[in-house]
């Protein structure tokens, strides 16, 4: 039995700090990353009224505890399979822009943000619960909860590197039904595994058909795909986001195009992190976007001089890469922590440059700018820094702030 | 909203001014939002765009002096507001919509309120409307992140641009573009946050 009770509360654990990862994913795509705080806000608020309610109710609950303990594991796991489908219905579903114009909307953020917090009640409430029952063993109870948090975040990231974020929570929505089986009500609890079993079915039903995301209507993405002959053509999952690709004839690209450029043509193919613009993807011929670049300020560094050795701190999509090849660099790092987008770069750049060429193709490094910063010793005839802040007139405000990920 | 949220704030321009009082901007804005048309500040339309704020359309239409012989090219039509508030101004308005389903429900609302100098198309509006230029001002009412060099061609010697120019979903820079002879000068207005020009993102 006190196995049991260790692991229903690490698997129970390990679900709440999973799903609060996927939580952080589906409203960085479906909204913004901020949100990510706003999840933070409801796990907690979930487990201070847990406590809270625990407190009031204690005598009755423990009374009931041996039923209530597998009944909450069971509401858990049906919450987590089932809050963001819910969240994502039109009625319900808020949309952080609008904010500012309807003002019904803040009453929608409240019934997604409650909706939310049930799933993280319901399993505090039940880790509060074992914790007075079986407070003779408090030690090896806590030591269950944080080793199940931890495996629970490390869950939550793998997860997130191999599925999308529709997938993810289902999957973690098994764990606390799967931790409610494990304590069963003595006697006969055929109604418990009776609900335990249907829960276990919805879940299968959602891992089928997933949530399908619903996108702010402002978002970079979703814009994106109105336009004329938008499509995506790529999707994948990774650690740092779902990463899209878009092509349209009529995508361009060109930040602070020069008033003496004849043209700036479409780059026509883009790449969206979490439904947010992430970089152009550029050819390198005579016509293609990077010559743009010669047409704005990044060219300026290789018009005072020479560039051979060249290093893109976030890399992204490359424009800088194939921009610095065009400028005739012949060793260019390329650093991108991205895996996913690492990856897409790596097999851009596998054939050959250009027949006849002598230089050597990109060398890619994953890791934050920073870290690779402290680590590489070489020389470079020119350091490409991502565009930082906003082109125009707060560009010169936020060179001035000390930017963590690319200094020492 | 004329006189206290527009004229208070600096728009001097009388025909403009007499132009907002008499746009029915309640028209332009979806139903549900209609109580709050008259308020100064922008209201989603759908398709994620939205209708400027009108000390916004006000201040970008006073900038380019607009006068009743002039013919003014509009990019990103939108709800259609921009436009009516030029109609009043100038001889004939040309706007480009990229989303066909807000470029038609502006056309059919223009026409059905009586704005018969006003021509819609739903085209990509970075390459302007080469058919009816030369312009003698182009109103760019969504941000992009550089001049299209087609608007600056289509542009008459002695006319003015004005375009918010920046990320989206950052803050933006109103410019004012004027083309006198060869000499493209560029005038930073104030900053701004516009949606972003639909044909690009970044």
């Amino acid at each position: 039995m006190k196995i049991r009770v260790y692991i229903s509360v690490a698997l129970v654990s390990a679900a709440l700090i999973g799903f609060q990862l996927a939580l952080i994913q589906v409203l960085s795509i479906v909204q913004w990353y901020h949100f990510a705080y706003m999840v933070i806000a409801m796990a907690m608020l979930g487990f201070g009224a847990a406590g809270s309610f625990l407190s009031l109710f204690r005598q009755k609950l423990l009374g009931h505890a041996d039923r209530l303990i597998p009944l909450l594991l069971t509401v858990t796991g049906l919450a987590m399979a089932l809050v963001i489908p819910a969240a994502q219905l039109s009625y319900i579903r808020f949309d952080a822009y609008l904010l500012f114009a309807d003002y019904g909307q803040i009453w929608k953020l409240i019934f997604t943000y409650g909706l939310f917090f049930i799933p993280f009640f319901s399993g505090a409430l039940m880790i509060g619960i074992v914790f007075i029952q079986q407070v003779e063993r408090i030690g090896k109870i806590y030591f269950a909860n944080l080793l199940g948090s931890g495996i629970g975040g490390i869950l939550g990231m793998l997860l997130a590197t191999w599925f999308f974020p529709g997938h993810v929570s289902v999957f973690i929505a098994t764990l606390p039904v799967i931790a409610g089986l494990f304590l069963l009500p003595p006697g006969r609890p055929y109604p418990q595994l009776f609900f335990s079993t249907v829960v276990l079915i919805v879940i299968a039903f959602r891992m089928s058909y997933p949530a399908k995301l619903k996108l702010s209507e402002y978002k970079d993405l979703s814009k994106a795909l109105l336009l004329p002959g938008a499509q995506v053509i790529s999707s994948k999952p990774g650690p740092h986001g779902v990463v899209q690709v878009v092509s349209s004839p009529v995508l361009r690209y060109a930040p602070g195009l020069s008033l003496l450029a004849q043209d700036a043509e479409p780059v026509k193919t883009a790449t969206f992190l979490n439904g947010n613009w992430f970089g152009a993807v550029t050819g390198w011929g005579a016509g293609d976007s990077v010559m743009i670049l010669d047409y704005t300020t990044a060219a300026l560094p290789y018009i005072m001089a020479k560039r051979e050795k060249v290093l893109v701190l976030e890399a992204g999509t490359g424009m800088e890469v194939v921009h610095a090849l065009s400028r005739g660099a012949h060793e260019i790092t390329a650093v991108e922590a991205n895996p996913v987008i690492l990856s897409a770069l790596k097999h851009r750049f596998a054939g050959p440059i250009e027949p006849g060429a002598d230089y050597a193709p990109p060398a890619f490094r994953q890791l934050e700018p920073r870290s690779f910063l402290t680590r590489d010793t070489a020389g470079y005839d020119l350091v490409v820094l991502p565009i930082i802040g906003t082109f125009g007139g707060s560009v010169g405000m936020a060179a001035l702030q000390e930017q963590f990920v690319l200094t020492r | 909203m004329v006189s206290q949220t527009i004229e208070n704030r600096g728009v001097k321009n009388k025909a403009v001014l007499q132009s907002m009082k008499t746009v029915p901007r309640h028209l332009f804005v979806p139903e549900k939002n209609i109580s709050g048309a008259y308020e100064d500040r922008p209201m989603p339309i759908g398709y994620g765009q939205t209708i400027s704020q009108p000390f916004i359309v006000a201040y970008m239409t006073e900038v380019v002096d607009p006068k009743p012989h002039q013919k003014v090219l509009e990019i990103g039509t939108g709800s259609g507001y921009q436009a009516a508030v030029l109609s009043g101004l100038v001889k004939e308005v040309y706007t480009l919509e990229i989303i066909p389903e807000l470029g038609n429900a502006a056309a059919a609302k223009l026409g059905k309120l009586g704005y018969k100098n006003v021509a819609v198309k739903i085209q990509d509006g970075y390459f302007g409307w080469a058919a009816h230029a030369p312009y003698d001002a182009i109103i760019v009412t969504a941000a992009a992140e550089y001049i299209p060099p087609a608007l600056i061609e289509q542009l008459r010697d002695g006319g003015k641009i004005v375009i918010p120019i920046g990320s989206p979903f950052m803050n933006q820079m109103l410019m004012l573009v004027e083309k006198k002879g060869k000499k493209i000068t560029t005038k930073s207005l104030m900053p701004v946050v516009f949606v972003p020009f639909t044909r690009k993102k970044s």
